[in-house]
């Protein structure tokens, strides 16, 4: 029946239809299975194309430096002093004073040497090309006895020193340096060519030269971590440290120093036979360290070095978690599950093969009991993590979890932020601080690590201090804290051989992760007063430990940090600082110094209680009164459906929040048609800056509204004078305006407009010549829009993220404390920098800083003011505008299908959408918060500002005043222009330097009767201003800082100066050079 | 055609002038309000002269002849000035240099202000009177924006009642026009009446459209015959494929833009 209309079927393809070759979609479904998603695997293979590298250059300069150590040496004996004549400091310094200098080894050449590393394995990457050479010792060079106190380190540095000797002493010169990791008594001898000592510098492109006793030499279970290595006997009396004569005290970091020596050769023959022929377990691996080194945890201390991570992907090889089938992606992607699921700190992994286990051999529970985090290499006598403190290790963990999440949330951007964009350390945390130990010892001694002292050497005493330190944190922050990570200042440090090996200041950075509301807790409630625990708490928490009833009735220990019960904000954000001070005080003699907290006085005002939060609070108090009151009103034309705050004081992010009280009515108010403070004609001084607080009225729906702009003005007007009539009848002070309503309520003032649904299509509505109706964005509707929809939502968003319920507010700032300062710290620095607006939207800074806070997926979310200033610096500096959008998901409402159609809405579009683009769930596609500004040059002005912000800011030398961060440059302008101080009504808001007298805020003058609405948002500077642009716009741009700044800034634009056409239609403002037309 | 140019001052202690640009107001389609052949054009009005009462400007010109209308304009045009609003809902004026129309009674008037040479710059401020500026002008708009309710209320009820009375003339017409055949027999057809038309938006059309369409894809068959299913599945290789390029493209840019150089 349908047959007699079928179209004839084709016989042959035609031309031009999309085809595609077997191995394409070989390909393409091959991608399906074994990655994400096409993308990721395209995204993979240029990576790893930019940071792979052959490293043939490096095998050969090795090649080369073992020639020149097997070659006989022209010496018989060396000797620290031999040495030191020849221009070599053995790396080393002599441990006992009582030793002799001339103590010496044979100079036989070693007996063998390995290539081990990552240039064996092919996992080398660009940064880290290296080659590990390491050499055995001859036997003839030690003694049986030589495990014992320190004594075989003490040879191996000497014959380090020998062999740096023979390679000056070659016929090729090299340049040569030492240096260490982990562990300071072990020195390596790095090798370049000569002139390379950049190369040296940055432990890159160089031939790593270790000494390792020879094979068999000692036996591994002298080194189990129970085992005794290092006499205390001999260490009392080398360093005056009182010990006790016990055999037992177990040195498991000196035994682990030696035994990583022996079981070398072990890991390496595991390595090598896992590696060898499986591509794509070397690329995870690859991608793995470049992910460690963007976080600056490739180290073995305090992250994972390239030797642990293959051990660990050999792990997971031989346990067959992965197969020889999987691609990149997934074996990292199951390293990743692997590292976050299992804890080593409580049952650890090996590598050992129990099967083979002999009576001495250790178990794993002997190894736990000495070591935090426990990774056994395959001889089962050595813990690959042996120097691995706990807290770090949970970090990387942490960091394992967020990559996971990175993939699954956001595989669109997840290579970039996983691998190409760098997390430092400082950004990743909430807050830090710096320790500085000058007496490590003395500390340790103090502490009770007497042990730890003996075991690691006295002049290595970073690790077990730092642990010690952590370890005290831990206990006193308790749950306040989520995370917490040490940063060594002396990671892997070189030294040139003819220098002695410095002393290491012990010096360390700790950052903490905070629990966003435990640690704003005022109480730490400790156990019952009577119960045995009792006794411990009092002894750690010393004075500060007393008696308290609470509400349950039970009488426990605690410790009262705050005594207020409503103490503001910002005083709480101060405990987790007061404890950690008050804690390494006490405990410890040390002053932590928190880099970024001063930070948040910048938002102090005189009259405030704290940073502003409270009286934001009590802004949006004053709204829930208002709103009371208009609902109350009866038999109003049309019903009020609702009232929405429209300030950004009602989203918290108001720099400096309106005082209430300025504006109370000391008399009852009259019945005077003329209720407002009006402005004589001689001001000598500006009143103070009382900006009232806007909110919109909806009103219910109806369709008698015309479809006239002008009797639409006229309708709200005659709305306003209605409810003035109201509400002056229940003793209210308000004034009715032709386009807006002021009310004096709860202390504030409040300026009220009247919406209704489909104002906006009034503006669109356009008929052309036949009478034919279609709806066209106009500039005005547009305004209306941006006023009644896009501002109250952003503003309700802002307030309330998880519900769209207008009147259930779960604001932004209840769910995250840290926003209401970090979002307006943020705009005080745009402020301060004169790029406030019209160059750069309010609206566009809170949703950037909105977006650092829920929607940044390269850091963790942040749980303090500082980490989102900081964030949103990091932001300005490095965000590529150019290929990115920013999405700003409020309430997670838009779902990852919504994200990837915004994504290529953006790819497609990309030059006719604006520079800044975000997109938010209810203005996907157009931007409209950043359409016209910030320009690009505005951009870069805010990039390089925010660079140098940031640099100053996470150096190691802090300032110890942050408002050099907050001063104006004023170089970059061409004409400045300075405002008498009188006139300035947001004077109280400007930064003064120390010393200058802070006005005190008065009360307002009113020209007036004292019962009338004050001057309200009257401020001379931006009526300059704005006549300024009005008229100069088009000839040079404006720049001033709206909080009090005393200075306009000019810069001339580019053209500005030069001769133009004479034109009608554009402004003049120049002077006729010649009447001759222009040709 | 060039313009003539009259150098001012805003007082005698001035330093610098400021530049009039005038020529006489030619353009085809001539309006009642600005009459051709009476009205001098000025270019480049600043901000002191934008007075309301233009008394500013009406002085400049009037040694030349009697004068009988000034219209300040943002831009030029050929047509009446926008009507400026009274009373509360007067917007304040934009900050920026605008154009003026000087209309004088007789032409003489303009040929004499379009003749005359200014040697010197003239001042714009009269010595018995100040022109607010800076400060002071800005507290008289703060001032002036505050309007009485009643004054407000009563302006708001003139407008609405010549609002709704032009309103309920429309309306009628309209329905007249419905009822009543045109010369040539047709009969407009509104929304309004007893048997109202569709309404002619483009959203009501967009509306019919689609649920044209909707009908046709319910009539058709899909995936039914073999060339169907064998199209339909060329179109998901050719859509896989088509991803595939664009992701190249896409890693191409990145390439291009140093994305990959992690270090």
């Amino acid at each position: 029946m349908h047959l007699s209309f079928q179209k004839p079927i084709p016989r042959c393809r035609v031309e031009g239809e999309p085809s595609i070759s077997v191995e394409d979609l070989h390909q393409l479904h091959e991608t399906e299975a074994l990655f994400h998603s096409n993308w990721i695997r395209l995204q993979i293979e240029e990576l790893l194309k930019e940071v792979k590298v052959n490293g043939k250059k490096e095998l050969e300069l090795a090649e080369e430096v073992i020639a020149c150590i097997k070659a006989p040496a022209s010496i018989k004996e060396v000797t620290r002093r031999r040495l030191k004549k020849a221009g070599i400091q053995i790396p080393l310094p002599i441990l006992m004073t009582t030793e002799d200098e001339d103590m010496g080894i044979p100079a036989s050449s070693p007996i063998d040497h390995l290539i081990t590393g990552s240039a064996i394995l092919q996992t080398a990457i660009k940064q880290h090309r290296n080659v590990d050479v390491a050499f055995f010792v001859p036997p003839e060079c030690l003694h049986h006895r030589d495990f014992l106190n320190h004594e075989y380190l003490q040879k191996r540095a000497l014959y380090l020193g020998f062999l740096a000797y023979k390679l000056k002493k070659a016929a090729l010169p090299f340049a040569l340096k030492f240096a260490f990791c982990d562990d300071i008594s072990y020195p390596f001898l790095l090798v370049a060519r000569e002139g390379n000592d950049s190369a040296l510098e940055k432990h890159h492109r160089c031939v790593v030269i270790d000494v390792l006793p020879p094979p068999e030499y000692f036996k591994d279970s002298r080194f189990i971590p129970s085992r005794n290595n290092v006499r205390p006997s001999w260490y009392s009396t080398g360093f005056d440290v009182d010990l006790d004569e016990a055999e037992e005290i177990g040195t498991p970091h000196y035994n682990a120093l030696i035994s990583r020596d022996l079981t070398m050769r072990h890991c390496r023959e595991l390595l090598v036979d896992r590696f060898s022929n499986n591509s794509a377990l070397q690329d995870a691996l690859i991608l793995f360290k470049v992910w460690l080194l963007q976080r600056d945890l490739l180290h073995g201390s305090y992250g994972m070095s390239g030797f642990q991570a293959s051990l660990l992907f050999a792990y997971l090889d031989v346990k067959r978690m992965v197969n020889p089938q999987m691609s990149s992606y997934q074996i990292l992607r199951n390293a990743w599950n692997f590292l976050w699921e299992t804890d080593w700190s409580k049952t650890g992994i090996s590598l050992f093969p129990e099967t083979q286990a002999h009576e001495m051999q250790p178990t794993i529970d002997d190894f736990h009991k000495h070591f935090d985090v426990v990774f056994i290499d395959p001889s089962g006598f050595h813990n690959v993590c042996a120097f691995l403190d706990r807290c770090s290790y949970h970090e990387l963990r942490f960091e394992a979890h967020q990559a996971l999440l990175c993939l699954d949330n956001h595989h669109s951007e997840a290579i970039e932020v996983l691998f190409t964009s760098q997390s430092p350390f400082l950004l990743r945390h909430d807050t830090y601080f710096k320790v500085n130990i000058e007496e490590p010892l003395q500390l340790l001694l103090q502490l009770g690590g007497a042990e730890k002292a003996l075991d690691q050497g006295p002049r290595n005493l970073h690790h077990a201090t730092c642990q010690m330190v952590t370890q005290l944190l831990t206990k006193a922050l308790g749950n306040r804290i989520r995370g917490m990570g040490v940063l060594r200042g002396m990671n892997s440090l070189t030294w040139s051989v003819d220098e002695k090996a410095p002393e290491f200041s012990c010096t360390f950075i700790v950052g903490l992760r905070l629990d966003p509301t435990e640690q704003l807790r005022i109480i730490d409630k400790g156990p019952a007063a009577d119960s045995h625990q009792a006794l411990e708490f009092r002894e750690f928490w010393g004075e500060r430990s007393e008696w308290r009833r609470f509400p349950d009735g039970s009488t426990c220990e605690a410790v009262v940090w705050v005594e207020e019960r409503d103490a503001v904000l910002c005083q709480r954000r101060v405990i987790l600082p007061n404890i950690v001070t008050y804690i390494l005080e006490k405990k410890a003699g040390l002053q932590p110094c928190f880099f970024l907290l001063p930070l948040q006085d910048i938002l102090k005002n005189p009259p405030y209680r704290g940073t502003g939060e409270e009286e934001s609070l009590a802004a949006i108090q004053g709204l829930g009164e208002l709103r009371k009151k208009l609902l109350e009103l009866s038999d109003l034309p049309l019903k009020i459906s609702s009232l929405q705050g429209v300030s950004p004081v009602f989203a918290y992010s108001e720099v400096f929040p309106p005082l209430p009280g300025l504006a109370e009515p000391s008399i009852p108010v009259s019945m005077k048609s003329s209720s407002c403070a009006t402005l004589t004609g001689n001001l000598l001084q500006a009143p103070d800056w009382l900006p009232p607080l806007k909110a919109l009225i909806r009103l219910e729906t109806s369709g008698k509204w015309p479809d006239d702009v002008e009797a639409i003005r006229r309708l709200k007007a005659a709305f306003y004078v209605e409810l003035s009539k109201r509400l002056r009848k229940s003793r209210c002070l308000c004034h009715a305006l032709p386009d807006r309503l002021w009310i004096v309520l709860a202390r504030f003032v409040f300026e009220l407009r009247v919406t209704f649904a489909g104002e906006a299509t009034v503006h669109q509505k356009e008929r052309d010549s036949t009478g034919f109706l279609r709806l066209r964005e106009t500039p005005e509707s547009r305004a209306v829009t941006k006023d009644t929809v896009a501002k109250p939502y952003l503003s309700s968003a802002l307030h309330s993220s998880r519900t769209r319920s207008r009147f259930f507010f779960l604001s932004l700032q209840v769910e995250h404390l840290c926003w209401s300062t970090g979002v307006r710290l943020c705009k005080r620095w745009v402020a301060s920098h004169m790029l406030g607006p019209p160059h750069v939207p309010w609206e566009v800074v809170e949703l950037l800083s909105a977006h650092c806070l829920i929607s940044s997926h390269q850091f963790p979310t942040p749980a303090s003011p500082e980490a989102i200033f900081l964030r949103f610096l990091q932001l300005l500096s490095y965000h590529d505008w150019e290929t990115s959008p920013i999405l700003v998901n409020f309430n997670s409402t838009l779902s990852k299908e919504d994200v990837r159609e915004i994504r290529n809405h953006f790819d497609k579009q990309r030059a006719t959408l604006p520079p800044v683009f975000i997109a938010t769930p209810l203005d996907r596609y157009a931007s409209e918060w950043s359409r016209e500004v910030p320009t690009p040059m505005i951009l870069r002005r805010l990039a390089s500002l925010a660079q140098s912000a940031l640099a100053l800011l996470t150096s190691s030398s802090v300032p110890s005043d942050f408002k050099v961060l907050f001063y104006p440059i004023l170089d970059a302008f061409d004409v400045l222009i300075w405002l008498r101080h009188s006139q300035l009504p947001r004077r109280r808001e400007a930064l003064l330097d120390e010393g200058t007298s802070i006005c005190t805020p008065q009360p307002l003058q009113s020209s007036q009767d004292s019962y009338c609405i004050p001057i309200v948002e009257f401020d001379p500077v931006q009526c300059y201003l704005e006549e300024l642009r009005g008229l100069y716009g088009e000839l040079a741009l404006f720049f001033h800082d709206e909080h009090g700044g005393d200075v306009i800034g000019v810069l001339w634009k580019p053209d500005a100066w030069k001769p133009t056409e004479f034109k009608v239609l554009c402004p003049l403002l120049r002077s006729v050079k010649s009447m001759e037309p222009m040709q | 055609m060039l313009h003539a140019v009259i150098p001012v001052k805003f007082d005698p202690s001035s330093e610098h002038h400021h530049i009039f640009y005038v020529k006489e107001h030619r353009v085809r389609d001539s309006n009642e309000e600005k009459p051709v052949g009476r009205t001098l054009f000025l270019l480049n009005v600043p901000m002191f002269c934008q007075e309301v009462s233009h008394k500013y400007l009406r002085a400049l010109f009037e040694d030349s002849g009697e004068i009988s209308n000034v219209y300040l304009q943002e831009k030029p045009s050929s047509g009446p000035a926008p009507n400026q609003e009274s009373g509360c809902f007067q917007q304040p004026p934009l900050p920026g240099f605008k154009v003026a129309y000087v209309v004088f009674k007789v032409r003489k008037g303009l040929l004499k202000a379009l003749n005359k040479k200014y040697k010197k710059p003239k001042c714009i401020a009269p010595k018995n009177d100040i022109i607010p500026l800076g400060v002071q002008k800005w507290c008289k708009q703060y001032n002036e924006r505050l309007c009485g309710e009643e004054e407000l209320e009563k302006e708001v009820n003139t407008f609405m009642e010549a609002f709704e009375k032009r309103e309920a003339e429309r309306i009628k017409q309209e329905r007249e026009a419905a009822s009543k055949p045109d010369e040539e027999g047709w009969i407009t057809v509104s929304h309004r009446g007893r048997k109202p038309g569709a309404v002619r938006s483009e959203a009501f059309v967009k509306k019919i459209h689609e649920k044209e369409k909707v009908k046709r894809t319910r009539k058709e068959l899909l995936n039914f015959y073999t060339f169907q299913i064998r199209e339909s599945k060329m179109n998901e290789v050719a859509r896989l494929k088509e991803k595939f390029e664009e992701d190249k493209k896409r890693i191409e840019t990145m390439r291009k833009a140093r994305k990959f150089k992690p270090f």
